[in-house]
């Protein structure tokens, strides 16, 4: 989740406020936001993707300012008529379909600002945008633009110097070796033509969604700026635009629209008019309250609405809710019950009980885990838990075995965590060669789940091993005998069987009232010595889902 | 009180009432060796219970004559003269006497002294004559001193005349060991209960079955020493917590449900409402199954299709939606469940519109990279409330009550945000070692887009945590990787049972 640093100072002269860092972190929880760190003169918090509104200190003070009072309902953009226009040529249809654009100018511009905004861009192009695919952002210096300006396409061999660059590239070259080009190359892989903005003088203000170009590079000392959005959604378009200009404007800027000529239509962004819901009053205070578990006014529910930075007005027998341009959460009218909570105080709910009579009751699965686990502790055996991702080489390979059929995961981040295990004997194994310098004998056991044959039907096995000098098949055997006993699985009967990862003749085929259950023997020493112990180990491992599901006899 | 041993009991009782008793004495009387009393004894002396002193006396012994004659010299002449019609002269007893000639006068004035005879002078001699019985000391003197255990005191008179006499007594002076019992010892014997056993070291089936353990004391060890480590078997403390939350919600009258770890991608994100496009499903977060890739949504009706039109367009929720074209071949691949909300999701489905109180435990999964906080498995707890009256104070209610009974006094909650939440909240409690707030669950009242497609108007409370995060801040673990190491050390080692009361 995205994270914004606020220096106090600065937060301060924004909210008119004269806080200290833990005072201000104290604050900002109530907000919902998740604080960070609380620095000596900062504070780091994490903001919910939801609300990108808060991707900034401006947008953080503008809800800061509504819930504490100090500026309370829907803030006012006023937008000046379009003056310039984008030409939208027909063909980048099939590449990169829509543009928005906005002027604003007169930002109060420093260091800082031209930071903040940065971080907001970024921010947009990762949540909004996803990673600039349906969103990017193109912030210019608007005083060379020269307008019209033309949203066209050209060709790979197109030249002009990218931002940061030493020298005019084509755009091929700048896909292949300038950083940020390597970076989004695949989101424009397989394009024959290129989306390309362009002002009326010939100078190129972006290849979107790659990379901006030099000559409108913006520097603290620019103060109007030039915006241009384009994407595969126009309404997220829309929404990343609404939020960059409604926080410039807090910044001090004026925002002026522009006109977007479309082959078909014309359109004119930015659109910053609040949008208005109406209910039944009675009907909402009610729905509210019941929401929340309270019995609410209709003043209570204005005022906290208002403290989110909404207009709300009782008219007639309704309630007129305006809900500033770059809140893009608001979905249901259960969106406006979150509203008020959060606007009355989190810090005021007060927690109650459910009054819903019920019974409560464990699985009876979990129960008869349990008898195992309890009955296998009764046994001396100490009980461990493994992950359930782990690879074939610790499966099979360090068993001795061919390797056999897991279910694998895609694209996983750790190759040792990529396919479903099979049996747990392998990782019982690998828990008693890290444990080498405790004292013996040494006794465990794992009932968990595993996906046998790259079968997505999960199975629960228990296996169980004892190593110490003198670990041996019989001592192995009577717990199987047991457990098995106990549980009332059946009758248990052990026959000769061949298996790689146990000594030739020690090792033999449980089986429980005739069906296959599992294995049990000495473990052979190559195998041991693949997990690089030096202790004898004698283990079986049997599959106990029947029982665990509640399906067996006993 | 000092507990006696066998062997001090048995002295102390020997001593009791008798004065000074010499050693070899008590020996005797003990039917022990003195070298086998010298431990006690010492003991005893230690603690005051006895007295021992050393002092140089006279001994008495049989003499040459009274060895020889095997009695003393009066006894055998007033025997000769019974023998002899208890009438004879003189002169012929010195003749006929069994005793030497020297002894027979002193032994015929001894024997008259003690009226056993008389003396009557006539003209052809001196006679004797027997007067009385001889007294049976005389007898026994000789008896007791031969046998060495003549009493002084009984013989005093006897002794004034042998020492007179040669030949009778073997005088010699010697070390003379005594020991009497104190007035504590006589106290401490009192109040030992019953006399002291022999000491074993082990209790054996013999002496249990021949009943001997009745007559023996054990050896005393001392308890004091440490004995080599022990380890039982034991829960693995991620499922001791696993079990302790189970019983919490089971206390709350929540029933336990179960899913599937390889979950449809439409139970574990489009029944909640998560747009297919959302950086959560991405395959850089979420395990997606390689082979089978998908499953099949045939069998489910008419609820896929709800839950498409209200991704796409809000459907009959009074939702906008999220606006775009829903795709069944991405709801119906195979994802490892990345939260057990998977479970509850499908629960809304089942249950329906019945008030009922549901939670679920088990694994989860995410595509991390592994390091000190993130693994790519660990257990998730999800719990729901389905209720036409609930509201977000009972979610609050009941929150506080899960984490005040897993041992957080304080626990907050801030508004937040999840997709398939609304009001969303997240439940912050203060960690003790960091000294500050964590968050440990989110929650909220489930949307009206995730529950309405499922068939329920009624408010659902939904919640998810992760165990983990429990576990490592009950026992000061820094490191997440450490709950699954399994190293048996540490297993052996961590206290069991950290539960909170």
């Amino acid at each position: 989740m995205p994270v914004i640093t606020l220096k106090v100072d600065r937060f301060n002269r924004l909210a008119g406020t004269s806080l200290d860092p833990e005072e201000l972190a104290d604050k900002l929880f109530w907000l919902g936001l998740d604080i960070e760190e609380v620095g000596p003169d900062y504070v780091r918090v994490e903001y919910t993707p939801n609300r990108p509104d808060l991707g900034s200190p401006a947008g953080v003070a503008r809800a800061f300012k509504g819930l504490y009072g100090l500026e309370v309902g829907c803030p006012e953009y006023r937008v000046e008529p379009a003056r310039h226009e984008v030409v939208v040529d027909p063909r980048v249809g099939g590449v990169r379909p829509y543009i928005v654009a906005a002027v604003v100018r007169g930002v109060e511009m420093d260091e800082d600002t031209l930071v903040e905004i940065i971080n907001l861009q970024e921010d947009l192009h990762h949540g909004i945008g996803r990673d600039r695919r349906l969103v990017s952002i193109g912030i210019h210096n608007y005083r060379v633009v020269e307008f019209p300006v033309r949203y066209t396409v050209v060709g790979g061999d197109f030249r002009f110097l990218p931002l940061d660059g030493e020298r005019e590239m084509s755009i091929e070259e700048i896909l292949r070796e300038h950083e940020t080009g390597v970076k989004y190359a695949h989101l424009v892989r397989g394009f024959r033509e290129y989306p390309l903005l362009m002002d009326s003088g010939g100078h190129v203000l972006s290849f979107p969604p790659i990379i901006n170009a030099e000559y409108t590079r913006v520097t603290p000392e620019t103060t109007d700026l030039f915006i241009d959005i384009t994407g595969l959604d126009i309404e997220r378009c829309m929404q990343a635009l609404n939020i960059l200009v409604t926080t410039l404007a807090e910044y001090g800027g004026s925002v002026e629209a522009v006109r977007m000529r479309y082959p078909d239509r014309e359109v004119v962004a930015p659109r910053l008019e609040p949008e208005v819901y109406r209910w039944p009053l009675g009907e909402f205070v009610d729905y509210v309250g019941r929401v929340i578990g309270l019995e609410l006014k209709a003043e209570e529910v204005v005022e906290a609405l208002r403290r989110c930075r909404m207009d709300a007005e009782v008219e007639g027998g309704e309630i007129v809710i305006k809900v500033p341009p770059y809140r893009i959460d608001i979905m249901h009218q259960v969106d406006f019950a979150e509203e008020v909570a959060v606007g009355m105080g989190f810090w005021r709910l007060t927690p109650d009980m459910p009054k819903t009579y019920s019974v409560g009751r464990p699985l009876g699965r979990s129960r008869r885990i349990s008898a195992v686990v309890e009955l296998m502790i009764g046994l001396g055996y100490t009980e461990v838990m493994n992950y359930i991702l782990t690879n074939p080489e610790e499966q099979f390979v360090k068993m001795g075995m061919d390797v056999g059929r897991m279910v694998e995961v895609e694209a996983p981040k750790t190759m040792t965590h990529r396919a479903l295990r099979v049996w747990l004997l392998p990782q019982l194994l690998a828990n008693l060669a890290a444990s080498q310098r405790e004292a013996y004998p040494q006794r465990i056991f794992e009932v968990g789940e595993v996906f046998p044959d790259g079968s997505i039907e999960e199975r629960i096995h228990l296996a169980a091993a004892t190593a110490h000098s003198r670990a041996g098949y019989s001592e192995i055997r009577g717990v199987l005998d047991y457990v098995c006993s106990q549980l009332g699985l059946g009758s248990v009967e052990v026959h000769p069987a061949e298996h790689p990862s146990f000594i030739r003749g020690r090792v033999g085929k449980v089986s429980i009232d005739g069906r296959d259950a599992g294995l049990i023997g000495e473990v052979s020493p190559e195998v041991l010595s693949n997990f690089g112990l030096t202790m004898p180990v004698a283990a079986f491992e049997i599959d106990i889902t029947e029982y665990v599901k509640g399906g067996a006899k006993g | 009180m000092y507990r006696l041993s066998r062997e001090e009991y048995e002295i102390l009782k020997a001593l009791l009432g008798r004065g000074p008793v010499e050693i070899g004495d008590l020996a005797r009387a003990l039917g022990v060796s003195i070298d086998r009393l010298r431990r006690p004894l010492e003991a005893l002396r230690a603690r005051g219970l006895v007295r021992v002193s050393v002092e140089r006396r006279e001994r008495l012994g049989p003499g040459e004559r009274l060895r020889r004659l095997g009695t003393l010299p009066e006894v055998l002449l007033y025997d000769h003269l019974a023998g002899a019609g208890g009438r004879a002269r003189v002169d012929e007893l010195m003749a006929s006497a069994p005793i030497p000639r020297e002894d027979v006068n002193p032994s015929l004035g001894i024997l008259r002294r003690l009226g056993a005879i008389s003396v009557t002078k006539r003209e052809d001699g001196v006679y004797v004559e027997v007067a009385g019985p001889l007294p049976e000391d005389r007898r026994r003197f000789a008896e007791d001193l031969l046998a060495g255990k003549l009493d002084p005191a009984r013989y005093a008179e006897i002794l004034r005349e042998a020492r007179r006499r040669p030949g009778i007594l073997e005088v010699s002076t010697g070390r003379r060991e005594v020991v009497e019992i104190t007035g504590e010892g006589a106290r401490v014997l009192s109040e030992a209960a019953a006399p002291p056993r022999e000491v074993v070291t082990a209790l054996t089936p013999e002496l249990l079955r021949t009943g001997r353990w009745r007559g023996v004391e054990f050896k005393e060890y001392d308890v004091s020493m440490p004995a080599p480590p022990v380890y039982g078997g034991k829960r693995h403390p991620l499922h001791q917590l696993i079990d302790e939350i189970r019983e919490i919600f089971v206390s709350m009258g929540f029933i336990e449900e179960w899913g599937p770890l390889i979950e449809l991608a439409f139970w574990n994100f489009d029944a909640l409402f998560q747009p297919q496009d959302h950086p959560a499903r991405e395959m850089h977060d979420t395990f997606y199954l390689k082979e089978p890739r998908a499953g099949s949504l045939d069998g489910l009706g008419e609820v896929v299709e709800r839950v498409r039109r209200t991704h796409e367009d809000g459907g009959d929720t009074g939702s906008r939606g999220w606006r775009y074209r829903w795709r069944l071949e991405e709801a119906a691949r195979y994802v490892l469940r990345t939260h057990t909300t998977a479970v509850t999701a499908r629960k809304v489905y089942e249950y329906g519109e019945r008030p009922v109180k549901i939670f679920a435990i088990g694994k989860v999964f995410r595509n991390e990279t592994v390091d000190y906080k993130h693994l790519p498995e660990f257990y998730n707890v999800d719990g729901i409330v389905i209720d036409p009256r609930t509201n977000l104070r009972e979610l609050l209610g009941v929150l506080k009550t899960v984490f005040e009974r897993l041992g957080f006094r304080r626990v907050m909650f801030r508004p937040s945000y999840f997709p398939y939440t609304e009001p969303s909240v997240e439940v912050c409690v203060y960690d003790e070692r960091a000294r500050g707030y964590v968050e440990l669950a989110g929650s909220g009242i489930f949307r009206p887009e995730v529950t309405i497609p499922l068939g329920v108007r009624w408010p659902v409370l939904a919640w998810g945590m992760g165990v983990e995060r429990i576990l490592m801040m009950r026992y000061g673990i820094e490191d997440i990787r450490q709950i699954y190491r399994n190293d048996i050390g540490w297993l052996r080692r961590v206290t069991y049972a950290r539960h909170h009361a």
